[in-house]
Formats: structure tokens, C-alpha cells, sequence
């Protein structure tokens, strides 16, 4: 193992590592643009430069091997000129018109200028002209004059989506990032070009002007886009998501997400179920709960446990399912349980799974497997036969898209002697409103649903709760509250743990951790989740992270 | 020069032709290697002193020896015909004139390296020369001098010309392979160097024109013969190009090693100045090398002698400069050129050629500034050691050499606030060309 | 309308292609081929070659939009391309650009509006002992070089080549 010496500093490294990520184990952050960890190297930035003993020319660290008895200079002054150079060479055709740049304040061609240059401008020369609002595609717009050609967003394309839609055109300084005239960059991962350029050149169509990023505070959270389960910076201002950005997770989603997932972040805000209501009538939490108790209570005398059934939501945590199980359990004393949640849709070979409900795997961990959950079609065949009279239903999606059995589902509702609906939203949603109209027509949920409750209560989403969700691979994912619950919705694990106690059941709990010591309780060790030996709300840490420090994206 | 080497055939029509090539001992070097091993050859070729011709100057044999010898894929000569650096005219003569020794250089090299195929890069501009060298190409094919089992070896050789289509930067050796590959020709970041993942990721040498037309002559006639014709480890005769306000502009063959002044003055080359031009300055081998002045005519044309005055020799072919040029303009006119020509994929050549080339008009318009001059200095020093390839740190030669050389000149600009020398058009106003 | 080589130039893109391991190696020439048989390379000649060739079209768009002989606007049936650069500015170069442009009544970088001439300023074309110089790229997909050039020799050329604009097509037509 070859041993470099860097800022006088010794370490051994393993063969083939870079002077960058050597330096990166020693502390030092070198700064890059074009230099991504999953990417391909091109070197062509300039901004990692280092100095290299015996090397006339500063060397690109990025892309150096590590040989043994190499002396390395990362910091001296040779090297910082040279970054302050790269830095001006930049802005000699960069518009610097950061106080109108949405990428102000996550900008790492900003951050390195006030770190290395932050001097007075040299230059007296007119810039060249690049294009301005560009679209590249339906969610991507292009500044040709921000851009500092790094070509992160090009070996994106070519080397994750292998779409190739993107490449370089021109030139020397005219050169610009364009897709072949007449086509579009228009694949499931296009917005991850957004996040991987190091300036403002590419903004999302969705996001940009929408909010300055330094107003926004930022949670780790999980999509609910689909049962991948892709981390993400969930970022919210004034109680509001703004965007979802992929967060590092080497077992999970890489560097990446799909633009589907990334619109789901709408589901917190439209079209909610703002207030508990009884018939027809909004009301509070407490005549809700009355109004449940009293009803529940009658029900529970008139029919038998077998006439009473639960479908649960793999949309919803582990922590909600936990009380679930408890609820149907104690309270219904039914076994009678099916499986909702939305119905499948597109999938790709990268990250997009057909489950788009980011938890059923939860369900299978928390009613330790899923021989006691039926499916939806034997729900439907079961209401019919009126063999159930009694039905608490968690979210009102409806897991199928075939309109007959959706129909017949709605029909045998009306006929129930009670229904119970515990749902984040009112009625039936069009996502999105704009663009790409075609991702979550897969939300195919009915707006009758909630006209038919006889009780309807309000649940709140995951960006307003913590919680776990177990993917597709069973990696349990713990995710954190934004802000707090939004209207008067409350989270499904309160919910069920306040109508418990008052329908004479201990089922609540003061602290969510305490309910996380019980909910993988009754499985079998290797039956858990992996990861689950750390129960604590921590967000998972890279695998990386934990062991060797590494160059920052 | 009393005997022509390298351009034996370049005052004969009928030159380009295989029949005549023969009737003068033509490919009796490539026979002569066929009997020799493949060692033997590489070892002529380093002990001939010959140096890469294309400007870098790197000992061919050197690089030859580079290239891996025993490998199961197939190995690449790829033959840099891209001539481009401005005031170098030199390959194209062999090209268009003696084509056959360059094909017969490549088949020797071939031989020496067990190359599998070779093709003659052409820069789109000389097209017209891809005729003369296709017609001589398969003119050795008739003759089984190309294709399999050469000259009774078992070495097999496929030579094809390749046509490029407008950039200077692909007489860049990687910036070439991308060009070969059908890409943008932007340079590689090395290593990997060609010899080992070179086109089609294969072990490729590249090789200028006149280092592969010098090849059959090295091995006809010993290394030593050759080593001696030029001075102490820049064998051989040398083709040199000479432009400029000079009375016999032209391509020379002459000695390696022959001093500035005997190429400028003597009848036999260029000739002098013309009536009523006075020598202000020369150019070595190409504008990217450092401006010199008449004080230096008497140094040998070596890379060593050049290096020692902070210039090169480049591609050997001076261009001269007479007292009514602006340096200042000059000097601009290469920066567009660089500017014109980068690649744009680092970041140092793609802004600061233009940028240099902004504040040189701005000098030369008269708008200059003293701290214009400081700032030149300061941001093309920091294009120098920064870049992927030379192209970049050749405008800082210019600039920095010009700048040391005639500060007077730039100066005269700022302070007069106007060019005190007669004008050429610097219009950069004009509509950009049809690209 | 849908392009197509003609036999000849079919015959010469099989030839070309032949010469390289991948159909990517051969996009250079094979652009350089398609100027000649469709005028210049439009989108439409893109698409078409990188169908031909089976490689990406951005592919394609990247490497004709690097390249400057390949004209991704029609030009003239004659196209005049000066060098300008080092020598041939020392030795009359921009003069020479000056009275062609007088002569044509267009700048460098425009085409007169009968699509006859264009000129362009390019950079040096490795002709620098026989500056100043020109080269000529026409229609039929001949390229030329002129050397050694004064006024008189610009006059005879131009002369010529008005005699040929009959015989010559509008690269505009020629796709």
C-alpha cells in the first residue's frame, strides 16, 4: 500500500487511491466542480490542482493516483493562487448575477470564491454571450452563461441513465450544454442534472424562484414515491415543502432519485383532509373522538369480530402500522385484515420500483409476515357477500386500477353499517397540476370515499411526524418531523393510540421511542428489518461515511 | 545542402509516383529492415538522434520504445498529418510531393513495433493531399508492399487515410485520438499516454510527417550516417519552412543544427530580408514557441540551443519579422488564434485565451492600461502549468515573451493611446464565419 | 424529404467505414463526405448520419458543431476561406481579405444574397512560405488552395470561378 506524505502529513492509502480522496482521509477538502464521486473524471475544472514534488505542473488530484512516496501540497501558496486563478478564469464569462440565481447559497462556485478569491475584478473586457432560460426538457432550464462546462450534468446522462440526451456543442468558450436539436432531456432522472451542477446553469423548472435557499431548513427524510425508499433532504420553509433533494445512501439511491418520487412532495399539501369530521360535519378532535367512541362502541356489541375488518396503509410508518396491529388487536378484536395503499405503476431498472408505496415491507415486519393480510380483491368479495359490517380504513387509496372492482369497492361501502376513514387527503388529486401529468395519475383515489365515513379523521404526512419506513430491500429507514402537523391532522400512531384509550384500551404512548422498543418486537431476530438493531430516530449513516472519509460530492 | 534526403523528390513532378520513388531506391530501407529484428530497428532510430518533428522534440526512439512489445491486441500508428501550427508548412511537402517515403517510414515503423494499422490523420484543409497519398497507398498494395505479410515477414500492415475537418487542436496527440475516434478532438489527461491506451484503447504511437519520412533514410544508411548530418543529439537533416517579408519564402531541407542566420541570409535558403525590411524579430519553429530577436540569429536550430534563450525549436519552421510589424498586434493575432482554437474544456485555456485576447486588442486600440500589462503577465503565467494540454500554455509563451522582448512596444500603445505602427485589420467586429 | 447518399457517394461511405474497428471512428470523413453531397450540415444531415452510422445523435451534434470546415449554415457556392493568422497577416493577408471583400461586396462571415460567394477569416492553413493565400472550397466539393496571391491573380480567380457559378450548385438546394 503506497504511502503518501501530504501537507507533511504520512498516510497509506490503498492502491489506486487519488491524491483527493487521500487528502480527504487526512481532513483536507479540496475543491472541486467537475469532480464527482460517481461519475467519470475529466479533470477539465482545474480546481483541484495540487501541488506535486518533482512535477513542474500542478497536478488535477482528482484524477492522480496515489504513488508511494509522493509529497503532496494541497495548501500552499502556489496552489491557492492557482484556485484563485481557476475562480477568476471563471468569472471572466460568468454574468455573476448571484442576487437573482437561485442557486445562491448552495453555490460551490460562491462558496470557493469567498473562500479563495474574493478579490476586486481584473476584468474590463465584455463577456461572452451564452443562452439564458434555456429548456433543455420539461422540468430542466439551461443559463449557458453560468454555466462552467464541467460536463457533470452530460456524464450524468451518459454514465447513470446512459440516455445520452445531453452533450457539449461549440467550442472554446462557446461551448454550451445542448441535447441534439428537437430532443429533450426527458428521462425519470432529469432534475438529478440540477443537483449535481455545481452553479446555477441548470434549475428545475419546479423550483426555481420559488424560494431563496437559505430561507429553507432542511430534515432528512425518505421519498414516498415508491418502495425504493430514496433518501432525501427534505427541504420545507414557513411549514411548506419546497423540493425534495436525494440524500447519500450508498445502500439505497446513491446520489440519486426519480423525478416522479421528487414531485411527490406535492401529496403534503394538496388537497388534505384538514379536520375530523362526523357525517358531514367538520368538528374537533374531541367530538370526533366522542363521536367514534359511541358509534365504535355499538358496532362492537352489534357485530362480531368477524363482521369487523381493517385495511391497512403501506403508506404509512411502521410506527402508524405498530398501532395499527394493536388497534385491530385489542380494540376491533379482528383478524379480518387487508392490504390498501395505491395501486402499482411505471417502473425502470435504476430506482423506480411498480410498489409506489414506500412501506409495505413494513407491514410485513410488523404483522411479522403477510399470511394474515388479504388482498384488496377479497376485501371487495367479502364486502359483497356481507360478511363485514364494520370497516376502519387507513388512507382511502384504493390499490387497484381496474375501474369495475374500484366501483364495486365504493358500491359495498355505501352498504357498511359503519365506516371509519383515517386519511391524509379529501378527495380525488390530479398530480401535478402542470407538467408531467402523467406520473401519479397513478393516485387513482376516489373523492366519494370520504362523502361516505361516517367518521373521517385527519392524518398527517411523514414530512410532519418521525417515523420508519422498511423499502423494498427490508432496509429500515428512519425519517424525521419537518414541521409540525399540519391543519388538524395528527399522525396515525396518535390517532390510533388516542381512540384506544378512549374506546378503555391503554394504547397510547408518551414518547414515540417507547413505542419503537415494542414494534418489531414479536419477530424473529433475523425477521427484522436490517438495521433495526439501532431502534434511535438517527438518520442512517452512510455505509462510507462510518469508515473512511471521503471527497464531498 | 549538397544531397537532398527528405526532399529528394520535391522538385520532380512525377515524385509522388511509386515507379519513380524505386528508380532512386525507394523501399530498399523497408527491405533492408525486413531482415532486421524488431530491436535492431528501435535501436537505429534512438541512436540516429532523430527528434519528434512535430515541435515537442521528444527523441522518437524513446517514444518508440514506449510501446509495449508484446500485447494479444492489435497496435496503432497513427501518423499526425494535421499540420497547423501557424508559420509550419513543412509535412505538407512531403505529403504532396513524396508521399511514398512516408509510406515507407510507416511500414519500417510498422515492422519495428508490430503495428497492426496506421493511418495518416490529415487535417481537412489539405484534402487535397489524401488524393496523392491514397493514389500512393494503393499503389504499395498492388505491389504487396501493404497488407499481409510484408516484405516477407510476418508482420501484417493496413494503411488508411483519415480525413479531420477543421481544429487545430487535434495535431495534439490525444486531442488527434479523439478526432480518429469521431469525438470533439479534446485532449486526453495523461497517463494514461498513447502508448499504452491510445485509440481504441489500444497501444498507438503517434508520429509527426517528417519524424516518419525520416525513418527510411536512418535505416538505409545507419543511424550514425544520420546522427552526423545534424549536431549533437538532433540527428539528421531537417525540413525547414521559412516565411515572413523574406526575398525566397520556402520549404529547406538543411542540416539540424544550422544557425538562423544561414537560413535567413544565405542565397541558398531564404535569401534575406527584402529590399527595405529590416529583421526586427524571428519565431523558431511555430508561434507557439518564444519570440526571439536578431541578437539570438546566430543560434543553432537545436532544441537545446533554443532552450537555452527560453524559446524551442519547435516544428523548425522561422517565421520572420520585419521592423513595421506591431508585436502588439502580432501578439494579439496569436491570441485569437488560441482563443479560436481551444477546446474549451479546461478552464484556464478556454476563458483566459480569450480573455488575453480582449485586453491585447484593448492595447493595441489604444485602451490599454499599465496595470493591463501586469495583469497579462500574470494571468497567462497562471494558464501555464494548469491545463490538460499545450495549447493554453503556448499563448502564455507568446504573451510573455512578446511582453519581455518589446515592453517598449506596449508601452508606445498605452502611453500614446493609439498603435504607432501601420495597420493590418484587427476587426473582430465582423460576423463570426459560417460554423 | 427523407436523404439519401447518391451511388457514388454510397460507394465512398461503405469505403470509409471500412477503414475503422467502430462506425463512431469514421464520423469525421463521413461528415466531411455528406458537406459535399448535401451542401452543409444541417440538423436534418446530422440526424441522417448518425442513423447511417448507428452512434447517438448527440454524438453527432457534438462532434460537427466542434469542427469548423463543416458548415452548419449554407454558405455560397464558393466559399473563400483567407488565412489571416502570423504569416500570412505579416505578409498581406488581411489586405488580401480587404480587396476580396471589396471585390465581392460582402464581409468575411457573410454570404452574398444570391448564395455565389461566401468569405470567412480562418486560421493558418499551413501555407505560410506562399502567403498571402486563400483556400476555395466549392460546391462540387472540390477544395483548392491559392498561393502566392496579389490583386491581378484575386481578379483572374474570381473571374473564373464567375464563369464556373453556372455549373456550380446552391449548396441551399442540394437537401
Amino acid at each position: 500500500m503506497p504511502k503518501v506524505t501530504i501537507n507533511n502529513e504520512e498516510i497509506e492509502v490503498d492502491d489506486g487511491t487519488t491524491v483527493m480522496e487521500a487528502a480527504a482521509q487526512l481532513g483536507y477538502d479540496i475543491p472541486h466542480f467537475c469532480y464527482h464521486p460517481a461519475l467519470s473524471i475529466p479533470a477539465n475544472c482545474r480546481m483541484c490542482l495540487v501541488e506535486v514534488e518533482d512535477n513542474p505542473d500542478l497536478q488535477p488530484s482528482c484524477h492522480m493516483p496515489v504513488n508511494d512516496g509522493m509529497e503532496v501540497h494541497t495548501e500552499s501558496e502556489r496552489v491557492v493562487k492557482a484556485r484563485k486563478s481557476v475562480l477568476e478564469f471563471i468569472l471572466v464569462n460568468h454574468p455573476v448575477d448571484c442576487p437573482i440565481c437561485d442557486q445562491a447559497g448552495e453555490c460551490k462556485l460562491q462558496d470557493y470564491y469567498m473562500a479563495y478569491d474574493a478579490q476586486e475584478s481584473r476584468l474590463r473586457t465584455e463577456k461572452v454571450d451564452g443562452v439564458k432560460v434555456y429548456p433543455l426538457g420539461p422540468e430542466v432550464v439551461y443559463d449557458g452563461e453560468r454555466c462552467i462546462l464541467c460536463t457533470r450534468c452530460v456524464r450524468f446522462c451518459e454514465e447513470i441513465t446512459e440516455t445520452d440526451e445531453l452533450t457539449t456543442a461549440q467550442r472554446g468558450d462557446h461551448t454550451e450544454i445542448r441535447t441534439f436539436p428537437g430532443q429533450e432531456l426527458d428521462n425519470n432522472y432529469s432534475m438529478c442534472t440540477v443537483d449535481i451542477c455545481p452553479v446555477g446553469a441548470l434549475t428545475a423548472r419546479d423550483f426555481r424562484f420559488k424560494c431563496r435557499v437559505w430561507l429553507m431548513n432542511t430534515t432528512d427524510s425518505v421519498c414516498t414515491g415508491c418502495s425504493q425508499g430514496c433518501n432525501i433532504h427534505l427541504d420545507h420553509f414557513r411549514n411548506e415543502v419546497q423540493r425534495y433533494r436525494p440524500r447519500y445512501n450508498p445502500d439505497v439511491n446513491d446520489y440519486w432519485m426519480c423525478d416522479p418520487g421528487r414531485y411527490t412532495y406535492k401529496e403534503v399539501h394538496q388537497d388534505r383532509l384538514e379536520d375530523p369530521m362526523v357525517g358531514d360535519n367538520v368538528v374537533n378532535w374531541h367530538a370526533a373522538t366522542q363521536a367514534y367512541v359511541s358509534t365504535m362502541d355499538e358496532a362492537l356489541d352489534t357485530f362480531e369480530p368477524s363482521e369487523r375488518a381493517m385495511v391497512l396503509s403501506p403508506q404509512v410508518s411502521c410506527e402508524g402500522l405498530h398501532q395499527a396491529r394493536r388497534f385491530a388487536d385489542e380494540v376491533l378484536e379482528t383478524d379480518r385484515l387487508y392490504m390498501g395503499g395505491k395501486p402499482g405503476g411505471e417502473s425502470d431498472d435504476l430506482l423506480m420500483n411498480a410498489d409506489k408505496n414506500p412501506n409495505r415491507r413494513g407491514i410485513e415486519y410488523v404483522f411479522g409476515g403477510l399470511e394474515a393480510v388479504d388482498s384488496f380483491e377479497s376485501l371487495v368479495d367479502a364486502m359483497e357477500a356481507g360478511e363485514i359490517r364494520v370497516l376502519h380504513m387507513m388512507n382511502k387509496h384504493i390499490p387497484t386500477t381496474d375501474d369495475a372492482l374500484r366501483a364495486r369497492f365504493v358500491d359495498a361501502v355505501a352498504d357498511l353499517d359503519l365506516f371509519v376513514l383515517q386519511a391524509m387527503h379529501r378527495g380525488e388529486m390530479v398530480f401535478p397540476p402542470d407538467h408531467r401529468g402523467d406520473f401519479p395519475a397513478a393516485d387513482l383515489d376516489d373523492p366519494t370515499l370520504v362523502e361516505l365515513a361516517d367518521i373521517a379523521l385527519p392524518s398527517s404526512s411523514h414530512a410532519e411526524q418521525d417515523g420508519t419506513f422498511v423499502n423494498e430491500d427490508g432496509i429500515a429507514q428512519p425519517f424525521s418531523q419537518s414541521f409540525k402537523p399540519l391543519y388538524n391532522s395528527q399522525p396515525d400512531w396518535q390517532i390510533f393510540g388516542r381512540l384506544g384509550d378512549e374506546m378503555g384500551h391503554s394504547l397510547s404512548y408518551r414518547r414515540l421511542a417507547d413505542l419503537r422498543e415494542e414494534m418489531f418486537g414479536d419477530a424473529e431476530d433475523d425477521a427484522k428489518p436490517k438495521t433495526l438493531d439501532d431502534k434511535q430516530s438517527k438518520s442512517r449513516a452512510p455505509a462510507d461515511a462510518a469508515t473512511q472519509p471521503t471527497p464531498a460530492e | 545542402m549538397d544531397e537532398k534526403i527528405l526532399s529528394k523528390f520535391f522538385d520532380r513532378d512525377d515524385g509522388h509516383k511509386l515507379e519513380v520513388y524505386e528508380d532512386h531506391g525507394g523501399y530498399d530501407a523497408a527491405r533492408k529492415a525486413a531482415e532486421m529484428s524488431r530491436e535492431e530497428i528501435v535501436n537505429e532510430v534512438k541512436a540516429s538522434n532523430l527528434r519528434g518533428r512535430g515541435g515537442a522534440g521528444f527523441p522518437a526512439g524513446v517514444k518508440w520504445s514506449f510501446i509495449p512489445q508484446e500485447t494479444e491486441e492489435d497496435k496503432y500508428l497513427v501518423v499526425n498529418a494535421d499540420e497547423g501550427e501557424p508559420g509550419t508548412f513543412k509535412d505538407r511537402q512531403i505529403m504532396q510531393r513524396d508521399p511514398h517515403q512516408l509510406i515507407e517510414g510507416c511500414i519500417i515503423t510498422a515492422m519495428a513495433l508490430d503495428l497492426r494499422y496506421c493511418y495518416i490523420y490529415i487535417r481537412g484543409e489539405l484534402k487535397f493531399t489524401e488524393d496523392i497519398i491514397q493514389d500512393a497507398i494503393e499503389e504499395c498494395y498492388d505491389k504487396g508492399y501493404l497488407g499481409e505479410d510484408i516484405f516477407g515477414t510476418d508482420q501484417d500492415l493496413d494503411i488508411y487515410t483519415h480525413i479531420s475537418a477543421g481544429a487545430y487542436i487535434c495535431g495534439e496527440e490525444t486531442g488527434m485520438i479523439e478526432g480518429l475516434e469521431g469525438k470533439p478532438g479534446k485532449p486526453r489527461i495523461k497517463p494514461p499516454f498513447p502508448a499504452i491506451v491510445g485509440v481504441f484503447d489500444a497501444p498507438t504511437l503517434v508520429n509527426n510527417v517528417e519524424s516518419i519520412a525520416c525513418v527510411p533514410p536512418v535505416i538505409n544508411r545507419g543511424a550514425e550516417w544520420f546522427a552526423n548530418l545534424g549536431v549533437e543529439k538532433n540527428g539528421g537533416p531537417k525540413l525547414y519552412g521559412l516565411s515572413g517579408p523574406i526575398k525566397n519564402p520556402g520549404v529547406y531541407e538543411a542540416p539540424s543544427g544550422i544557425t538562423v542566420r544561414e537560413l535567413l541570409e544565405s542565397p541558398e535558403y531564404g535569401g534575406g530580408m527584402k529590399e527595405g525590411k529590416e529583421l526586427k524579430a524571428y519565431i523558431p519553429g511555430g508561434s507557439s514557441c518564444a519570440v526571439l530577436t536578431p541578437d539570438e540569429l546566430d543560434r543553432e536550430m537545436s532544441f537545446e540551443a533554443m532552450r537555452e534563450v527560453g524559446s524551442n525549436l519547435g516544428t523548425g519552421c522561422v517565421t520572420f519579422v520585419d521592423q513595421d510589424t506591431c508585436m502588439v498586434r502580432l501578439a494579439a493575432r496569436l491570441a485569437h488564434f488560441y482563443h479560436h482554437e481551444s477546446c474549451g474544456q479546461c478552464t484556464p485555456c478556454r476563458d483566459g485565451t480569450g480573455w488575453s485576447a480582449k485586453v491585447l486588442d484593448a492595447i493595441e486600440a489604444g485602451r490599454g492600461r499599465h496595470e493591463d500589462l501586469d495583469l497579462l503577465e500574470d494571468m497567462t503565467g497562471q494558464i501555464e502549468h494548469s491545463t490538460i494540454c499545450a495549447l493554453g500554455p503556448s499563448l502564455t509563451f507568446v504573451v510573455h515573451s512578446y511582453l519581455d522582448k518589446f515592453p517598449e512596444e506596449f508601452e508606445a500603445h498605452i502611453e500614446q493611446g493609439e498603435c504607432p505602427f501601420p495597420s493590418w485589420s484587427l476587426d473582430d467586429t465582423k460576423p463570426a464565419a459560417a460554423e | 424529404m427523407a436523404l439519401q447518399f447518391s451511388t457514388e457517394a454510397e460507394d465512398q461511405f461503405q469505403t470509409i467505414v471500412s477503414r475503422y474497428p467502430n462506425n463512431l471512428a469514421a464520423l469525421l470523413p463521413v461528415l466531411m463526405l455528406a458537406q459535399e453531397e448535401f451542401g452543409w450540415i444541417s440538423v436534418e444531415v446530422m440526424d441522417y448520419i448518425a442513423e447511417r452510422l448507428d452512434v447517438s445523435k448527440s454524438q453527432v451534434f457534438s462532434t460537427a458543431t466542434f469542427y469548423t470546415m463543416l458548415n452548419k449554415q449554407p454558405v455560397g457556392k464558393c466559399h473563400i476561406q483567407v488565412c489571416t493568422t502570423f504569416s500570412c497577416a505579416l505578409a498581406g493577408g488581411y489586405e488580401m481579405l480587404e480587396y476580396l471583400e471589396e471585390a465581392l461586396g460582402i464581409q468575411a462571415g457573410e454570404t452574398d444574397p444570391e448564395h455565389n460567394f461566401t468569405i470567412s477569416e480562418v486560421e493558418c492553413l499551413a501555407s505560410c512560405g506562399t502567403a498571402p493565400m486563400f483556400q476555395l472550397t466549392t460546391s462540387d466539393g472540390e477544395i483548392e488552395y491559392f498561393e502566392d496571391l496579389d490583386p491581378d491573380r484575386v481578379d483572374e480567380i474570381l473571374e473564373d470561378l464567375n464563369d464556373r457559378l453556372d455549373e456550380l450548385p446552391d449548396p441551399r438546394d442540394m437537401h
